[in-house]
């Protein structure tokens, strides 16, 4: 396998398969139901979203602060 | 079940548990002199590091000295790399703790699960902090590395890790707020009132009936934590920073994955035993974390730094035998070093300690095993430090051969480790006036 094909592989197909498993047990697994499943994934986006715009945030203000 | 010695209504098992969950939420009351007292130290080092981050800031990374190929003899990554490891490695250890008594009923530890859940947050951040401070201008972590995933993420393992770390914050997060939702709906009543909008965003879509499908929901995500963090992060994503690179013998090599997760694991369980006995102590917890938590972090702190040990003496005899030359200079550097054998006496002092305790069980301490707990975690710091300063200064290619220097930590790289082990008190100062420090649920079942 070339070194440019593994890190999608990687990534997509290894790494994150606990994650795929996790989902699947969350939407299909008992008891049955979907509403708090959307919660948790809710939560999980607004997480990944938190992190990454609390940092553009502070990295502006470094930047404004800084080296502007 | 009787209920002759309890109120009229209320049998006497409803009053123990009761009063194990006043136990559990007594952090949550007014904050003591002592509280105070630790604020003050701990604000008082957050502003020191600040103090440092701003003069690097101001003046740039060369006042450490890193940076493309530095100044010093040809390390651009040194301390803040080293510790970012040491962090992150934290970090995995303390969420595997608490996955494991959730899917292995383990339940002797089920009182420290969530003190290792929050350990995991601090250390992430902390670890995430490390990033930042290394590439120089914080913007840059935005804007120069999410535009160029797509493609980065090809080949660069730096770019692998900026994925994995961002997805362990957020399942480690989530995770929390699973096993948090169903305690915080339990003793809404007796939560501190300043952290009503927290509790708030926390219970968003709260429904009472909803607490068999959190737990389970919990348990899907303790095993994908459980798979993720061992074998994809801290023996996967994140030595693959180091063991995909040939150039450098000293990193390079199947044997960084295994090494880091027992790096990680060790020193996770170090810190873990330090929090659980200062939370102990502190909130007199002698009853809900008692002695058999204690042995049975200390065993499994010994079984890691031994397995440690182990793999250092793989990585030295092989290095030292008959190798090729890249890989026999750096493991001499590495041996000639004091302080990897600092490092390696930490560890077998941890691992003897451990030894003694089941050769005289009657002599066990509490005391003495959070004191031992101390060695992994600094054996673990001094030996990652190694580990990146010396993979840098025997390359195979003497790509920074003709930089000259030496490369030492400066005042404002020692200064982050003040400010990162500041923001890990203030942490858990907030965390536990917030939340219950113990689950409640898991405490009741064990």
């Amino acid at each position: 396998m070339s070194a440019t094909a593994l890190g999608p592989v990687l990534m997509f197909a290894i790494v994150l398969s606990p994650v795929y498993l996790m989902l699947a047990g969350w939407i299909f697994g008992r008891p049955r139901e979907l509403r708090l499943p959307l919660i948790g994934i809710s939560f999980l986006a607004g997480f990944t979203v938190l992190a990454w715009a609390g940092m553009a945030i502070f990295g502006l203000l470094v930047e404004l602060a800084y080296f502007s | 079940m009787t209920t002759t010695a309890a109120a009229p209504g209320r049998t006497e098992n409803d009053v123990h548990t009761a009063g194990r969950i006043a136990t559990i939420l007594r952090p949550l009351g007014r904050p003591s002199w002592r509280w105070y007292v630790t604020l003050a130290f701990a604000l008082a080092g957050l502003a020191w590091f600040l103090h440092a981050w701003s003069f690097q800031l101001q003046h740039g990374l060369v006042v450490t000295g890193l940076g493309d190929w530095g100044y010093a003899g040809g390390i651009p990554w040194g301390f803040y790399v080293g510790s970012f490891i040491w962090w992150v490695g934290i970090a995995h250890g303390g969420i595997i703790i608490s996955a494991a008594v959730r899917l292995f009923r383990m339940d002797a530890f089920a009182p420290i699960a969530r003190i290792a859940e929050l350990l995991t947050l601090a250390a992430l951040i902390n670890a995430g902090l490390y990033i930042v401070i290394h590439l120089g201008r914080p913007g840059r972590v935005v804007t120069s590395i999410l535009p160029n995933l797509p493609h980065t993420l090809q080949t660069s393992p730096l770019a692998w890790d900026v994925v994995v770390i961002t997805l362990y914050f957020v399942l480690t997060a989530t995770y929390l707020t699973l096993t948090l939702r169903h305690d915080l709906r339990l003793v809404a009543d007796r939560l501190p009132r300043p952290f009503k909008p927290l509790y708030r965003l926390l219970l968003v879509g709260h429904r009472d009936g909803e607490h068999a499908k959190a737990e389970r929901m919990a348990w899907w995500l303790a095993l994908g934590l459980i798979i993720l963090a061992p074998f994809f992060l801290h023996g996967g994503v994140i030595p693959w920073l180091f063991a995909l690179l040939p150039g450098h013998p000293g990193w390079f090599g199947a044997v960084q994955g295994p090494a880091f997760l027992a790096a990680a694991l060790g020193s996770a369980l170090g810190a873990a035993t330090l929090l659980a006995y200062v939370m102990r102590r502190t909130y007199r917890w002698e009853t809900l974390i008692d002695d058999r938590v204690f042995r049975g972090l200390s065993r499994w702190t010994g079984l890691f730094s031994l397995l440690f040990l182990w793999l250092q003496l793989q990585k030295v005899v092989t290095g030292l035998s008959m190798p090729p030359d890249a890989i026999g200079g750096v493991v001499a550097a590495t041996v000639r070093h004091p302080l990897y054998w600092v490092a390696m006496a930490m560890l077998a002092v941890t691992v003897a300690h451990v030894g003694f305790q089941m050769l005289a069980p009657h002599r066990f301490s509490v005391r003495r095993t959070a004191a031992v707990a101390v060695l992994p975690l600094v054996a673990i710091l001094l030996e990652k430090y190694l580990f990146v300063i010396e993979g840098l200064m025997y390359p195979t290619f003497r790509l920074y051969e003709g930089v000259p220097g030496t490369y030492t930590p400066s005042w404002v790289e020692l200064s982050s480790l003040l400010g990162a082990l500041s923001i890990v008190v203030l942490f858990f100062l907030l965390a536990a006036k917030a939340v219950p420090m113990i689950e409640l649920e898991q405490e009741e079942t064990s």
